[in-house]
């Protein structure tokens, strides 16, 4: 951009429509940007701001969170009314709008359109996923539609690009919209009513008039008492509201539907005039017999399970191949290292600190990958969605949505798309509710942490037959953090965030082929986000705690007597009555401490650590390491599987990690909430990792 | 000649120590006075003038 024109000046395009009918995939096209897409509604959950040329112009476009109508109330649909209205100070209502409607859906995207359409913002409907109504059965008839709408319909298909460049053309075009007829007709008393209060409103509340039009319509169907509006609208507004309520009262209309009605009358006659149906509506479809059985009361938990059963299998076996190339890579450069720098400091900080603890990480990025493979999968071909209507039942056991599964799931990649994802829930204490549980559910930073710990104590062997032990110990892990974030809900509900039980509405999307191109994307990001965290601040922790471990220096001694001797031992043995309990020892008790800050850190400290403490011996692996390491006092080995499992059951309870703490505090305004989650989810923690470790003794003796 | 090879190993292995610690605190320092988090690349990011382009 020209640094002399100032950033004022570009005119902004709105990308609005109804949830999954591909406005992120334009808005990727468009710009060449990466949102992120996926096939279930709710997947963009606040603005993205990109830019694009329209001839020689540069123009801004933003990206918005789906919305069935401008009434709806859920923080992520609230930003389309608050950006369109202009209420959000810095940015100005959009001078264009791209509505982005799916055409196999025309009829409930139509009620929308009318409502934009009331606002004379100038409009081009991208009229999307051309490509699958003759799938749907029904043929469009645009010139219809655009007569009937007045605004130009641009058949496209997003997701191969095709149509974009109609689509900006038909921006050029478009003539100046002075005076948009608003079609729509309302009975008589009512209109009477509504005009005299949308010019009230202008007058007394300096709006807009597309504004007032649409505010107006909000207060007389109100189901809210007058008064709560006082702190917005003065109070000779608020006199005439009232008097208006109480005249439509005695006209016998029914004010809270009479809007919806009429204006669905309109898009109704409208959509019968240019969509016809070339196969018998209602008809059962190959997806409805898919559904009846993924949706199933049994069958759909049963399914799900074993979705979930095969994920974690393949991510034990197949990414062991390519994790093992990655270990001994890291160890042929610790060892070229060696022979390059002599002996020494510098040796010992490269070759033990920095490769040890980094590498340590590094290793783990090929089961990452499959995780997200496997999730993006679930996102794009609609199971997503499915899974959340069949955990509706349980969910409403604990007095939560269906919807607020999908957070639920999304945490598995990562509790802060989670966390951001819940603002898809109109009901604050249901919202804040699924926060506080979020991270409960495993992410991937765990995964490096549970995988370490299975293979190196949980014995490969199969179960069954064909479910191997560390598979099975793996989905516990993953279990127990779904049952306790469930259970927590629950109590959460039924305490300090007490409301009713809420009603589950959620449209199940069609199924579709996932896009490769789509997964690939997604997971080289966030495999460079992997990276980029191991090359900054794992290597910046590893090289802190070769200092930490190898300051205070001693002359003589073993290397495991000189670690016990340096800042880390001594810090290590001053917080060791508290690890106790816990059947843990110092050096995971720092691993615990410095993996505050992020949970796979804990695999890259005691990758430093232990190569530090065996200085003195040939190299090995962390795992060789870890199965070696004795207690110095007892002699007994450090860790047994009741350790490792003691271990793993601490990092699914606990809130290690910075980043989710900001995002919560975001997402809450607030400090309150986050430091609760905290101190509860650590309580937790340490609870249950001692319940573990005294059953595990109890069985044991 | 071997006392000369610890020495200087001692003394760069120490200064990357302290280069790490200023890098760290600076990145703190700078995250905590942008204060916008970045939702999209799932981090609490520091939002340069790039960043902030490609993503709000
Ligand atoms: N067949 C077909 N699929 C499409 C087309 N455009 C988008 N999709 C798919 O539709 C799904 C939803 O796309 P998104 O771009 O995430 O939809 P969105 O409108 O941004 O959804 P929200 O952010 O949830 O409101 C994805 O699975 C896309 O791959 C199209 O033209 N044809
Ligand atoms: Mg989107």
């Amino acid at each position: 951009m020209n640094a002399v024109s100032p950033k004022k000046s570009l005119r902004t395009i709105a990308l609005i429509g109804n949830p999954n009918c591909g406005k992120t995939t334009l808005f990727n096209e468009l710009t060449g940007l990466r949102q992120k897409v996926g096939n279930y509604p709710g997947v963009t959950v606040e603005k993205k701001e990109g830019r694009i040329l329209i001839g020689s112009e540069e123009i801004i476009v933003l990206d918005l969170p789906g919305t069935y109508s401008l009434s709806a109330n859920s923080p992520d649909e609230k930003v389309v009314t608050d950006i369109l209205f202009g209420r959000i100070p810095g940015t100005p209502p959009p001078e264009l709008i791209i509505f982005v409607a799916d055409a196999t859906n025309l009829e409930r995207n139509l009620y929308l359109l009318s409502q934009i359409i009331d606002l004379k913002i100038p409009t081009v409907v991208s009229l999307n996923m051309i490509d699958r109504i003759n799938e749907a059965g029904i043929a469009i008839d645009t010139s219809m539609l655009r007569k009937e709408f007045g605004v130009p319909f641009i058949p496209m298909v997003a997701s191969k690009g095709i149509g974009t460049k109609e689509l900006l053309s038909a921006f050029e075009q478009l003539p100046p919209i002075a005076d948009v007829i608003r079609q729509w007709q309302l009975p008589e008393p009512v209109r009477i009513e509504h005009n005299e209060l949308v010019s009230i409103l202008i007058a007394n509340e300096k709006m807009s008039e597309p504004a007032a039009f649409h505010e107006a319509q909000l207060l007389l169907s109100t189901p809210k008492d007058v008064s709560s509006f006082s702190n917005e609208y003065n109070s000779e507004t608020l006199n005439h509201l009232q008097q208006d309520h109480s005249n439509l009262q005695l006209t016998g209309v029914d004010r809270h539907s009479i809007f919806v009605e009429s204006r669905f009358r309109w898009t109704n006659a409208a959509y019968k005039k240019s969509v016809r149906h070339t196969t018998p509506r209602h008809q059962n479809t190959i997806h409805d017999s898919i559904d009846a059985v993924l949706t199933h009361r049994i069958w759909g938990f049963v399914i799900f399970f074993v979705l979930m059963a095969v994920m974690f299998q393949t991510i034990f076996t197949w990414a062991n191949y390519p994790m093992e190339l990655i270990g001994s890579a890291f160890d042929m450069l610790a060892r070229s290292v060696s022979t390059v720098i002599p002996e020494g400091d510098l040796q010992s900080l490269i070759a033990r600190g920095i490769i040890g603890g980094v590498g340590a990480v590094v290793t783990f990025l090929p089961q990452i990958l499959f995780l997200f493979l496997f999730l993006g999968f679930l996102e794009d071909t609609g199971y997503m969605a499915r899974a959340a209507f069949i955990m509706d039942r349980v969910m409403s056991k604990v007095g939560l949505h269906g919807k607020s599964f999908i957070p639920l799931l999304s945490s598995f990649a990562c509790a802060i798309p989670g966390i951001m994802a819940t603002r898809t829930i109109e009901n604050q204490r249901d919202r804040l509710v699924t926060i506080l549980v979020a991270p409960l559910m495993s992410c991937s930073a765990r995964l490096p942490v549970f995988s370490l710990l299975i293979a190196s104590f949980v014995p490969n062997v199969l179960l069954f037959g064909f479910m191997s032990l560390p598979a099975v110990v793996l989905i516990s892990m993953y279990l127990l953090g779904l049952i306790t974030a469930l259970l927590t809900a629950r109590v959460l509900k039924s305490t300090i965030l007490k409301g009713p039980k809420p009603v589950f509405i959620m449209e199940l999307p069609p199924y579709r082929i996932p896009s490769l191109k789509n997964t690939f994307i997604h997971m080289w990001e966030r495999s460079l986000l992997f990276l980029k965290n191991a090359g900054t601040i794992i290597l910046g922790v590893s090289i802190v705690l070769w200092f930490l471990a190898t300051y205070p220096k001693m002359a003589q001694g073993t290397s495991s007597e000189k670690l016990a001797h340096s800042f880390v031992g001594q810090a290590g043995h001053a917080i060791e009555p508290v690890l106790k309990p816990l059947g843990f020892d110092w050096k995971i008790g720092i691993g615990i401490i410095s993996s505050l800050l992020q949970r796979e850190v804990f695999v890259g400290t005691l990758g430093t650590i232990y190569n530090i403490e065996h200085a003195d011996e040939a190299n090995a692996t962390l795992k060789e390491q870890m199965q070696k390491e004795k207690d110095p006092v007892t002699g007994l080995p450090t860790f047994s599987l009741l350790t490792a499992l003691c271990i793993m059951v601490y990092y699914v309870l606990a809130m290690q990690c910075l980043s989710t703490v900001a995002v919560v505090r975001r997402e809450t305004n607030g400090w309150k909430w986050p430091a609760a989650q905290f101190v509860y989810m650590t309580l937790l923690a340490y609870a249950g990792t001692f319940v573990t470790y005294r059953i595990g003794l109890w069985i044991l003796s | 000649m071997d006392i000369i090879v610890t020495y200087w190993q001692e003394i760069i292995s120490l200064l990357i120590v302290l280069l790490t610690i200023v890098l760290m605190t600076r990145s703190v320092m700078r995250t905590s006075r942008y204060k916008k988090e970045c939702s999209t690349c799932a981090l609490v990011e520091i939002q340069t003038k790039k960043h902030s382009t490609t993503h709000q």
